[in-house]
């Protein structure tokens, strides 16, 4: 991804919601199609990307490596991780906020 | 079933091997541009390239994801990564917005700028053999030259690829940077080739200022070519 960090992209955004809890690649993938009613459908290349520029700002972490089942990788978001995403959010509730303006215009 | 093909772009040899696919013919196997073909039902996988991070490997990571996704990794070349996916499961995009396009394409980018170097260089130590008396070397230094050549050819691909996806993210049409490889630099090949040609008959002073003159026309064409797109 970017190197610029902010905003963050639909895809990190996603990602980093999915993994508020622990994650594996496919649940992933899953999870942020339903979220965006079959909107947003990460590509493999597009997930693998996003899970190592995240863990490599240390905005995830592995989870899990070896479960006694099969062999999934699963993750999680961690503190720095939330932060980014806080900043995301109040980026986003201003953009919101100020959109209302528009409204009051209208009348 | 084996073919020939050199390919120096991902999109056009995605799209081939798609087509194989779909005719009945699934990639199996890939040596030095020979690919390898084994028959399958017709338009039974579908197929991707990607690029990697190490050479003829990739990381656990990676083949986990891709396995968990049921995503084959058929081969392994280079940096080069040919993947497929059963069509019945589903559509097989490795990059799906535009963001991580652009990072797949400057990855892209900054490969063929590196071979691009390496096989100047490969070239100029070919040109310093020529110049010692080893014919062999000019006929190896020429060949590298049409190498660069379509490596350059390459890079102004690909950077044009990246300005559409640019132009797509920030809905701000760019102006197309004029594509052409600077003249300087065939000529300079071509008066290598006519020196190679005529070597014995001059006089070895002239034959020196030639040489120097056509290395100095190539580089300098590259710079001015390279420089043009920036």
């Amino acid at each position: 991804m970017s190197e610029k960090e902010t905003p963050l992209t639909e895809a990190f955004f996603y990602i980093l919601l999915a993994l508020r809890k622990p994650n594996h690649g496919y649940g992933i993938i899953q999870e942020v199609e339903q979220l965006t009613d079959g909107r947003v459908i990460l590509g493999p290349g597009t997930l693998y990307g996003a899970l190592q520029t995240m863990q490599k700002r240390e905005w995830i972490r592995i989870y899990s490596q070896d479960t006694e089942s099969r062999k999934k990788k699963e993750y999680i978001i961690t503190e720095l991780g939330r932060q980014a995403f806080e900043t995301e959010k109040s980026r986003l509730e201003e953009l919101l906020n100020n959109a209302k303006l528009m409204e009051e215009g209208e009348r | 079933m084996i073919r020939f093909r050199l390919y120096y772009n991902k999109d056009t040899e995605t799209e081939w091997l798609n087509k194989m696919a779909a005719d009945g013919w699934a990639l199996t196997g890939f040596f030095a541009g020979f690919y390898r073909f084994e028959e399958c039902e017709k338009g039974e996988y579908t197929y991707q390239v990607d690029l990697g991070d190490q050479l003829f490997s990739v990381s656990s990571e990676y083949r986990e994801l891709m396995e968990e996704l049921g995503v084959e990794i058929v081969v392994l070349w280079g940096y080069w990564i040919i993947l497929r996916k059963r069509t019945a499961d589903g559509p097989f995009e490795l990059y799906t917005d535009v963001d991580s396009q652009i990072e797949h394409y400057t990855k892209i980018l900054r490969m063929f700028k590196v071979a691009c170097i390496l096989e100047i260089i490969c070239m100029l130590i070919e040109v310093a053999g020529g110049l010692s008396g080893n014919p062999v070397g000019w006929a190896a230094a020429v060949l590298l030259g049409a190498f660069v050549l379509v490596c350059v050819n390459a890079v102004g691909k690909t950077k044009g690829v990246l300005a559409q996806l640019e132009a797509k993210k920030s809905g701000i049409e760019q102006e197309n940077s004029v594509r052409t490889i600077s003249v300087l630099l065939p000529t300079g090949l071509l008066i290598n080739a006519c020196l190679l040609a005529v070597r014995d008959s001059i006089s070895p002073v002239i034959h020196m200022v030639l040489q120097i003159l056509a290395i100095i026309l190539m580089v300098a064409g590259l710079i001015l070519t390279v420089k043009q797109r920036d």
